[in-house]
């Protein structure tokens, strides 16, 4: 547990070190948020609101959450190898990614409210889905991360790894956020607790399947 | 002995082909005669869904014995998947032109199969964007259990949890919707392991093929 706590500190010591990673992630969010408003020229509508947050959240974590395993250089790389066992290390990236993507996806959720109005109006339910949706994307991405830093070509395998399976992921989050309005939740709730089982087998699936890819 | 299996194999496809073009069939609204196409699309699917599991066994024996024999049977039966998986999806999107009126819809079904296809193209993708054949055979096998895993999820959790156009979802699984009580069950079930036979033979064919490659190059 204390050895969880020390990489989740060695990791946000070293994004506040290079703060340019996540502050190039927010600029993304903004520019793509600002480029979203200039194109729009008539009311967004709810499903439409959606689908653009959701789309501008997954390409964003993917272009921040490359740097995950990436970044590192040789030394840390050996350090981490040394110190802690795998599952140590992909829980604590997880976590950190994890939290780190849900308050990026606030903020983004106040950038699109700032330019696009807010579909929910004083429906506090999306805060539900934001902090589902966040996580999974992250540790999907993270452990997607893991397998594409060993590959040749880093950038393009990440995006053509995660995105089919982000899709599942995506079509939960949407269906759930287009609920939000309906006087009456279809299917009694199961489509509350769909994003939550796939984090849950998302997050599962990286922590049994980390330990075979770590072992340089 | 095997070549008997495979020549059977054959056998029962040119059976179903042929019996089941020719043969009467219950007249179902909407379908009327495309419920031929059952033979062909269903089996198609089987056939993948059954490669894939042969691979994601493979994967997992490599992960235990770390023999690169298995990560070939592994990627091979990927492969054969993947081509009856396409050929599964134009049956498909044959069959829906002319029930549907559409070659592709917004269908929960439609989408596992859409993804399953993704995911497996970046299984090749993955394969091919690593150079060493022991971190290729690692990180392939790792990506094809986490990758089957969420197939099997997307495929046959959620649409059984929401409505769809494809007949037996809905919260009612199987093929209860057709007559399936004799009169087609006399040529699914046999093409069905017939289309498996081949698939083995598919496979098995690559694997030597592979192996053959493999030697070759390092002459």
């Amino acid at each position: 547990m204390n050895s969880i706590y020390q990489i989740i500190k060695i990791e946000a010591l070293q994004d506040f070190k290079n703060r340019y990673v996540l502050s190039g992630y927010l600029l993304y969010l903004v520019a793509v948020s600002y480029v979203i408003f200039l194109s729009i020229t008539s009311e967004v509508s709810r499903p439409v609101w959606v689908a653009l947050y959701w789309i501008t959240l997954i390409f964003g974590s993917i272009n921040a959450l490359m740097k995950s395993f990436y970044k590192e250089s040789k030394g840390l790389a050996l350090y981490y190898h040394m110190m802690a066992s795998p599952r140590t290390i992909i829980l604590a990236k997880m976590i950190y990614n994890l939290f780190t993507n849900i308050v990026i996806a606030f903020i983004n959720y106040g950038l699109f409210t700032l330019f696009l109005g807010n579909p929910f109006e004083s429906d506090v339910r999306f805060i539900y889905v934001i902090v589902m949706g966040a996580s999974g994307i992250a540790c999907l991405l993270t452990f997607m991360s893991a397998i594409s830093s060993k590959t040749d070509q880093a950038q393009t395998s990440m995006a053509i790894l995660s995105l089919p399976l982000l899709i599942p992921l995506l079509i939960s989050l949407v269906n759930l956020s287009l609920q939000l309005n309906m006087p009456v939740i279809r299917e009694t709730g199961y489509i509350w607790l769909i994003p939550l089982g796939l984090n849950f087998v998302i997050f599962s699936l990286a922590v049994l399947l980390f330990p075979y890819l770590w072992t340089e | 002995m095997k070549k008997l299996i495979y020549f059977t194999g054959v056998a029962l496809v040119f059976y179903s082909l042929t019996y089941g073009l020719l043969k009467e069939v219950p007249r179902l609204p909407i379908l009327h005669e495309t419920i031929r196409n059952l033979f062909y699309h269903v089996t198609m699917w089987f056939s993948m869904i059954f490669m894939f599991g042969v691979s994601l066994f493979y994967s997992i024996k490599y992960l235990k014995t770390f023999r690169l024999d298995d990560d070939i049977r592994a990627s091979q039966a990927a492969y054969t998947g993947l081509a009856f998986g396409v050929a599964g999806l134009l049956t498909g999107m044959l069959w829906a032109r002319y029930t549907w009126g559409t070659w592709w819809t917004k269908d929960p079904q439609l989408n596992g199969a859409a993804i399953t296809m993704l995911a497996y193209f970046s299984y090749h993708f993955i394969r091919q964007s690593i150079a060493d054949s022991e971190k290729r055979a690692r990180l392939s096998a790792v990506y094809n259990i986490f990758a089957f895993a969420l197939m099997i999820i997307f495929i046959g959790v959620l649409p059984r949890m929401n409505d769809s156009l494809h007949p037996g979802k809905g919260g009612n699984p199987g093929f209860n919707t057709y007559d399936m009580d004799a009169t087609l069950r006399v040529v699914f079930y046999p093409a069905l392991i017939g289309w498996m036979i081949i698939a083995h033979w598919i496979w098995n064919l690559r694997i030597r093929i592979t192996n053959l490659e493999n030697r070759m190059y390092e002459e």
